[in-house]
This record gives C-alpha cells, sequence and structure tokens, in this order.
C-alpha cells in the first residue's frame, strides 16, 4: 500500500499526486492525507473518474483520510485463486471467546502462538475493532506476527481502527482498509475467527 | 453572508442597490435621471508579469459597473506592498497597467490609497453612473429570454495548470488576454437592447453567477456543449487540474443544480471560478440573436448557451 502525505497542499496537487501513484500501479490500495473536506472530495471525482474504490475517514486531528482502491479487474482475481485453498484468519476482538476478558486476552495470545507454529499457515491475517490493539500495542503477539509474516502471511490491520484507538501504525504488518478487506474475504476459501 | 447578519441596516430610498441583494454593485439615486454605481475589488496577483497583473486586476475591478448596466467615471487605487522587500518598480507597472484599463474605460484615474504587507494587492474603487431606469440588476430574467455569454470559461483551470507548468502557452495567453479585456464593449452593444438582466461571471463560476440571476419559478436551461471554452481548459480538467474553489461552488449549488449528463471535466468548466469573466446577459429570445450577432461584430466572443423557461424541478438544469 501506498500512503502520500499532502497535510498543507493545495488543490489540485493532492489529487495531481494521487493520480500519478494510481497509473504506477496495476492493482491495490493508495492512502492519501488531506486537511480538508474539499481535497477529499476532489480526491473521490477522481475515484470515481478512474474507477476505484473510495473511501474517506476523519480522524481525531481532523484530517481526511483518503483511500482510492485499484482493482486489475475482478475475474482475473477469481482465475487466479481457484486452484488454491486460501484462508484468512480474522481477529475483530483483543479478547478469544466470550467471559472473562483476562482470560479472552490470554486465550488470543495463546491462539496466535499456536498458529505460529503450525505447519499450515492462512495466506492472511486481519485485525480489526479492538483486534487491531495486538497488532499494535507491545505484547508477544507481535513477535508471532513477525514471525508469521516472515512465513509469507499477509499481516493487515485496519487504518480506520488504528486511528481510532490512537495509533499510529501497527508493530507488525501492514495498514489495511475496508476494500481491501472486503477482497480479501471474497476471495477466501476458508474464514477462520477464533 | 452571515458576517454581515450583525451589521444594522439603515434605510434608505435613495440606495436602489445594496447588498441585501447578491448583485455587482451598489446603485444610490441623485436624481431622478443620474444614479452613481459604486463598487470595489482587489487581489494578490493572478501572473507573474506586474504590468498584466495590474490590468486584470482593474478590468476585474471595473467590470461590476458594466454588469450594472453603468458607465465608468473615475477610479482610486487599492494597493497593498511589501515596500522594503520587493523592487518599488513592480509597484510602478502594476499601477501602470491599472491606469491604462481605467482610461481605456473612459475613466479617470483620482487617487487612491497604500498599505504596507506582506504579499502584493491591487485593485480599484471605482465610481460610474447609470440612469436610474437603466439599471441591470441580476435577477431580472424573464421567460423566453436567452442567455449570453461574452467570454470563454476555464480560466481559473488554465491558470492553476499554468502555476503547476501543465498548460501550453497558447492557452494561458487566451486566458490573459480574456481577462485583461474590459467589458465595456461587450457592455456597449448590450445598452442598445432590451436586456432584462445581467451579471459578469467571477468566483462563483458559470453556473453559480448563473444562479443568482434565475428569479423564483424560472429555470435556466444551459446547454454545455454550447458553452465556450478557452482551449486547452478541458484537456488540463480531464488530467484533474482541478481546484477547490470549483468543488466549493459544486457545493454551494448542489441542490439547486442538475447536470447528470455531463461529463466530468465540463463539470469542472461550469463550476469554475474566473477572474474578470464575461457578462452574462439575458435578453429577450426576439432579440437574442441580433445581439449576439452584433456582439460579435464588435470584436465580442459572444455565446448564447441557454434560455429561461417556466421552473421545472431545478433552478438551473444543463443538458449536454
Amino acid at each position: 500500500m501506498i500512503e502520500l502525505d499532502c497535510i498543507g497542499d493545495i488543490c489540485p496537487m493532492p489529487v495531481i499526486k494521487a493520480k500519478k501513484e494510481l497509473e504506477s500501479i496495476k492493482e491495490g490500495s493508495l492512502i492519501i492525507m488531506v486537511d480538508n473536506e474539499i481535497a477529499a472530495q476532489n480526491l473521490e471525482k477522481l475515484a470515481k473518474e478512474k474507477a476505484c474504490a473510495y473511501e474517506v475517514l476523519k480522524d481525531r486531528d481532523g484530517f481526511y483520510r483518503v483511500s482510492l482502491h485499484k482493482n486489475a479487474g475482478l475475474p482475473q482475481n477469481i482465475s487466479i485463486d481457484m486452484s488454491k485453498d486460501k484462508s484468512v484468519v480474522v481477529i475483530s476482538s483483543d479478547k478469544m471467546g466470550d467471559g472473562d476478558d483476562k482470560l479472552g486476552q490470554t486465550l488470543i495470545k495463546g491462539f496466535i502462538y499456536a498458529l505460529r507454529e503450525c505447519d499450515k499457515i492462512p495466506d492472511a491475517i486481519v485485525f480489526y475493532n479492538s483486534g487491531a490493539h495486538i497488532a499494535a500495542k507491545e505484547s508477544e503477539s507481535v513477535e508471532d506476527l513477525k514471525k508469521l509474516e516472515e512465513k509469507g502471511v499477509l499481516v493487515l490491520t485496519c487504518g480506520a481502527c488504528l486511528d481510532f484507538y490512537g495509533y499510529k501504525a501497527p508493530l507488525a504488518g501492514k495498514v489495511t482498509n475496508m476494500y481491501e478487506i472486503v477482497e480479501k474475504f471474497l476471495s477466501a476459501d476458508k474464514i477462520i475467527r477464533p | 453572508m452571515s458576517v454581515l447578519g450583525g451589521i444594522p441596516k439603515v434605510f434608505d430610498e435613495n440606495l436602489l442597490i445594496g447588498y441585501d441583494s447578491s448583485d455587482d454593485a451598489a446603485v444610490y439615486k441623485l436624481s431622478e435621471d443620474i444614479a452613481v454605481v459604486m463598487t470595489l475589488d482587489f487581489f494578490t496577483p493572478v501572473v507573474e508579469d506586474p504590468y498584466t497583473f495590474g490590468k486584470i486586476a482593474a478590468a476585474n475591478a471595473l467590470s461590476d459597473i458594466y454588469a450594472m448596466g453603468g458607465e465608468v467615471k473615475a477610479a482610486l487605487n487599492i494597493v497593498a506592498f511589501p515596500e522594503k522587500e520587493m523592487d518599488t518598480r513592480i509597484l510602478g507597472e502594476i499601477l501602470r497597467g491599472g491606469a491604462q484599463k481605467v482610461h481605456e474605460a473612459g475613466g479617470v484615474l483620482s487617487g487612491g490609497h497604500s498599505i504596507n504587507d506582506v504579499s502584493p494587492k491591487y485593485g480599484l474603487s471605482v465610481m460610474g453612473v447609470v440612469h436610474p431606469a437603466g439599471i441591470l440588476p441580476n435577477n431580472g430574467c424573464k421567460i423566453g429570454d436567452k442567455i449570453i455569454l461574452t467570454k470563454p470559461v476555464g480560466i481559473g483551470i488554465i491558470l492553476t495548470a499554468h502555476r503547476l507548468d501543465a498548460a501550453d502557452s497558447e492557452s494561458y495567453l487566451e486566458a490573459v488576454k480574456n481577462m485583461e479585456t474590459l467589458n465595456k464593449y461587450a457592455a456597449d452593444v448590450m445598452k442598445k437592447y432590451p436586456v432584462n438582466a445581467c451579471t459578469d461571471v467571477t468566483g462563483f463560476g458559470l453556473l453559480g453567477h448563473l444562479g443568482e440571476m434565475v428569479p423564483k419559478g424560472m429555470s435556466a436551461i444551459v446547454q454545455a456543449s454550447k458553452v465556450p471554452v478557452i482551449q486547452g481548459a478541458y484537456a488540463l480538467a480531464k488530467e484533474f487540474y482541478i481546484t477547490g474553489s470549483a468543488q466549493k461552488n459544486a457545493n454551494f449549488m448542489k441542490e439547486r443544480v442538475r447536470l447528470d449528463n455531463v461529463d466530468f471535466a465540463m463539470k469542472e468548466i461550469l463550476f469554475d471560478p474566473q477572474t474578470s469573466g464575461g457578462l452574462l446577459i439575458s435578453v429577450p429570445g426576439k432579440d437574442a440573436g441580433m445581439l449576439a450577432s452584433e456582439l460579435k461584430d464588435n470584436g465580442v466572443d459572444a455565446h448564447e448557451i441557454g434560455e429561461i423557461m417556466p421552473f421545472k424541478d431545478f433552478d438551473i438544469e444543463v443538458i449536454p
């Protein structure tokens, strides 16, 4: 994912910069930070013209986090994915199961550790809502996630959730957005939710 | 408008046009056959060359007198300039450009005021006269009127692209030529016709200013393909040399305008803020052809772009 910091840029600079980046990639996500709503609206026009998915979130500093998602085309994705069994692990909470919070937190740490030790690895692990704490807060799990990344697992954390909980970036893996999350879910054969 | 809300209103029957209406200038009646038209405008440089900037700023300020149906009599300079940081010869060039346009308008430059400021700004306070019966309000359009535009649009897009080194010199020079051109020549011809309403196209863009002209109970129908556009502006809009101001104008007009079938680049042009833009003239349909051709004969790039109809769904409807 490419990130463009366009805070302080006057229109049309954010749009011109974003257009250049979009043209340089075949598919994927582009995050553009802008400091006013008008710039976000101009980026929305770019998204529409370039047939990209558009998402905007206003963060606590009053900045706009715009994600543009360029998709090389759905038919292509499907044909690639047919042959391989794809699994995605979804971690939507920093606790595993219902019951005592402390126990839940210990269990989720255990789950990630066990995942790391497993021979069969998932294609991706997606963290959202309070699950984002696991990828962004110092804990033993961060090391486990780094190991999983080394093994080729795509570790993704929802950017809006990181913003919401006040994190600048995850300690392991990459930032993602709702479009990538949806795409990962749709192209998965198996979705595992502990 | 909310900033003006706190100013107490004093009624004076001789103030024919004040800031209650969104008009181009104030008009104050002195006698049964004479009223003064007063306006002022100034801004930061829109082009690099100081002499050209002076001409553009003056043409822009003078334009409001013409949009009211008046003639220019006298003008005062409004100047802000960083006296220590910048060569005062630059200021001399700005003033020379401004004076040239005031004289071309048939007016006399009669003084002014300057202050020391971090960035240069220039404009004019202009006084003109009009016969009270000859005042052209913004919103006097009548059903059956045709709308005539006297300068091509797209100036904002060209200036933006020029700052980013993306506009070719021909487009830029065409934009400059249009900004420098006084609306006097269009106004001189217009006055011979039974014009119902007139305004000039500036910061709110073509549709923003047209929106000020359409009275309640009527709709303006604009044909996008008939709107004259400065060469190169369409291609630049397509490359996203678009402005924040155009988007603000579009947001402001959102509820009042329908332009579903107009492509993205043309939408940008229709909301593009203009500097020293042309006149928008609303004239009865039967006179429109004659007025447009007489304007063209006098070197004005006039085009009929739409018409006024009974109200239907939106104040302005743009068709491709």
